[in-house]
């Protein structure tokens, strides 16, 4: 006995129930879609990656990140790995949090306010000699953060 | 050698040693090692990485042990070494899942084009950039800095309350994997651990191949594949997807992969134990971990009362076996976080019990219409997932016929469940009348959780659609 072909089959599929048929239809077309997109970004991010290919660490950060991923690789020269340091917050949204990640295992101080200011008894009374003379100021994540020393901020 | 190229190598080789690892634990589960070698491979990387993060975590935190090269060896080589020797020692016969025909095969090699070009491009990308995402950055790489510098899964920074650290008591299962590519590569190159992460990926298309290709045949298996591969929020979307660095989706793989065990195999305490092994990662994988952790231990409970009832595969002995082997592993997970919570100064934290506490429960219902709104809007986001939640609704709807098996019955509560008890959450969430921005941007994360079982009730919806074909 012969195997009916492909054509056959598919035309006794749509006279026996046409809903069936369209259904298979749309899952059909929604894969070929799903493919479609899929393997169009996957290609066009391949060749991107070629570009990159020759990118060590910190040019790779600073592509992504552009001047403020710029700016971390000089803070990270100034403060030692194992070092703690005060985090000033001059942005806008949660962004300094990503500063507090991006410089560990750097540890900055809880100050008051979200790191916002200096703790008030510091300023009236001095700054504690255990507390870390190196200050980065986080201004946003379009722009590179800013080393100060302490003495330079508390005056 | 061009630095993508030894960032590439190195993480190749760390995760080959994860891998033998989880080859060592798939070969002890006769269920899993009857499977063919594509579908081994992928429950080999999600075994290796929960048994290496959580034996990382036992040991640095109970024992002691110092997060430092010669010890990670000392943990990662004899489970990798028994994996080795596995392999030489036996080929394994392979399972086909079913029958193949001319539409399964064209499906088959259109789903092996998409799922390895994605997969390149994810390792690609990986290798070339260092995390995108907020949290990967602010978080999960950072406390792996952090507990890498220390050499101990108690650092200070995490421990004391004078530190400005994000989220520290989330749990580190996954800083972990990114320790041991640190200590075991000699390059100081965030990179590396990035292509550990992106290849929780393949292993999820291989895992899904293989559950829903048991569940309804491989044509099933293919197409989802190429769902799955195709999905943003899945992939290279910058703050869930596989690029990211977050750990929501090898929790959803952890997850996922537990709660198909324990659905789908005939019940035996080595499975019990592999899905207890998921079921302890993804408790130590993320907050949300929890909640998940305890709806697997419900559905191995499900399971076994399931067995009691029917006497399915293997009667209730077996059943009780595995429910209690997987409950008593993920007992031993949530014991170890517990511990090592305890010594951490609590600060940062989204309190969920403050808005009972002050209250405001009835302010809280009233923001229920905003955020089912909002839930709405991102679940049919269209760059997000491309359409997927509605096809899944029509295929369930279209297949419903397929989804009366006891798989689903075990499958379909703990969906229910993470389900509920996000949505509760968001009602109670500290975020108070902005908690429309917190479902913004956290909803789509919280889908992925729930990616694994629903592509296997497609699968069997898939198969329900078939068998409404073949009738008369």
């Amino acid at each position: 006995m012969t195997r009916p072909s492909r054509t056959h089959r598919l035309r006794t599929l749509v006279a026996r129930s046409p809903l069936r048929a369209a259904g298979a239809l749309l899952v059909g077309a929604y894969l070929a879609i799903l493919a479609t997109l899929a393997v169009k970004d996957a290609a066009g991010r391949l060749h991107d990656a070629e570009d990159r290919w020759g990118d060590g660490f910190r040019t790779s950060r600073a592509r992504l990140l552009g001047r403020y991923g710029e700016g971390l690789a000089e803070v990270e020269s100034l403060i030692p790995r194992d070092a703690a340091y005060l985090l000033l917050n001059r942005g806008t949204d949660g962004g300094f949090m990503l500063l507090q990640g991006d410089l560990a295992p750097r540890r900055p101080l809880i100050l008051p306010d979200q790191n916002r200011r200096l703790p008030t008894e510091w300023l009236e009374e001095g700054v504690p000699p255990e507390v870390p003379r190196d200050v980065i100021r986080f201004e946003g994540l379009d722009r590179p953060p800013r080393y100060f020393h302490l003495d330079e901020v508390v005056r | 050698m061009s630095p993508a190229t030894a960032v590439t190598i190195h993480a190749l080789w760390v995760a080959a040693l994860f891998w033998l690892a989880g080859k060592a634990a798939v070969d002890h589960v006769p269920d899993l090692a009857r499977r063919s070698a594509w579908s081994r491979a992928g429950w080999s990387w999600l075994l290796g990485t929960a048994v290496v993060g959580i034996l990382l975590y036992a040991l640095s935190h109970w024992a002691g042990m110092p997060l430092r090269r010669g010890w990670i060896l000392a943990t990662l080589l004899p489970c990798a070494a028994l994996g080795a020797v596995g392999g030489l020692r036996r080929g394994r016969p392979s399972v086909p899942a079913g029958p193949t025909t001319g539409r399964s095969r064209w499906l088959r090699r259109a789903a092996a084009t998409v799922g390895l070009t994605v997969c390149l491009a994810l390792v690609a990308e990986a290798a070339t950039t260092p995390f995108p995402g907020w949290d990967a950055r602010m978080t999960w790489a950072a406390h792996a800095r952090y507990v890498h510098a220390a050499g101990t899964v108690d650092a200070p920074v995490l421990q004391e309350d004078a530190w400005l650290v994000a989220h520290p008591t989330y749990p580190l299962l996954l800083p972990l994997l990114q320790v041991a590519a640190m200590e075991l590569s000699p390059l100081d190159d965030e990179r590396v651990a990035h292509v550990l992460y992106v290849l929780f990926f393949p292993a999820l298309l291989l895992v899904l191949h293989d559950v829903a290709g048991r569940l309804s045949g491989p044509a099933a298996g293919s197409a989802l594949v190429v769902v799955a591969a195709a999905l943003p929020v899945a992939t290279f979307e910058a703050s869930t997807g596989a690029i990211s660095g977050y750990s929501d989706l090898p929790l959803a793989a952890y997850w996922g992969g537990g709660l198909l065990l324990l659905a789908a195999a005939a019940p035996q305490v080595a499975t019990g134990a592999a899905a207890g092994v998921l079921g302890a990662a993804t408790l130590l994988s993320k907050r949300e971990g929890t909640v998940l952790a305890v709806l697997l231990v419900g559905a191995a409970a499900l399971r076994w009362w399931q067995a009691a009832r029917t006497r399915r595969g293997g009667g209730a002995d077996a059943a009780r076996g595995t429910a209690l082997t997987c409950t008593a592993l993920v007992a031993v997970a949530a014991g170890l976080y517990a511990s090592w919570r305890r010594g951490i100064a609590a600060r940062f934290q989204e309190d969920y019990l403050d808005v009972l506490r002050q209250g405001e429960l009835d302010e809280a219902l009233g923001r229920i219409p905003a955020i089912l709104a909002e839930v709405s809007r991102a679940t049919t986001s269209w760059d997000w997932w491309y359409g997927f939640w509605i096809a899944a609704a029509l295929l369930l709807v279209a297949g419903w016929r397929g989804l009366a098996r006891p798989e689903a019955l075990v499958l379909l509560p703990p969906l229910a469940g993470a389900v509920a008890a996000y949505l509760a959450a968001y009602v109670l969430s500290p975020w108070r009348e902005a908690v429309v921005a917190q479902v913004e941007v956290s909803w789509g994360r919280l889908l992925l959780h729930l990616l694994v079982p629903t592509m296997a009730l497609l699968a069997m919806a898939w198969g329900g659609l078939g068998r409404a074909a073949a009738e008369p």
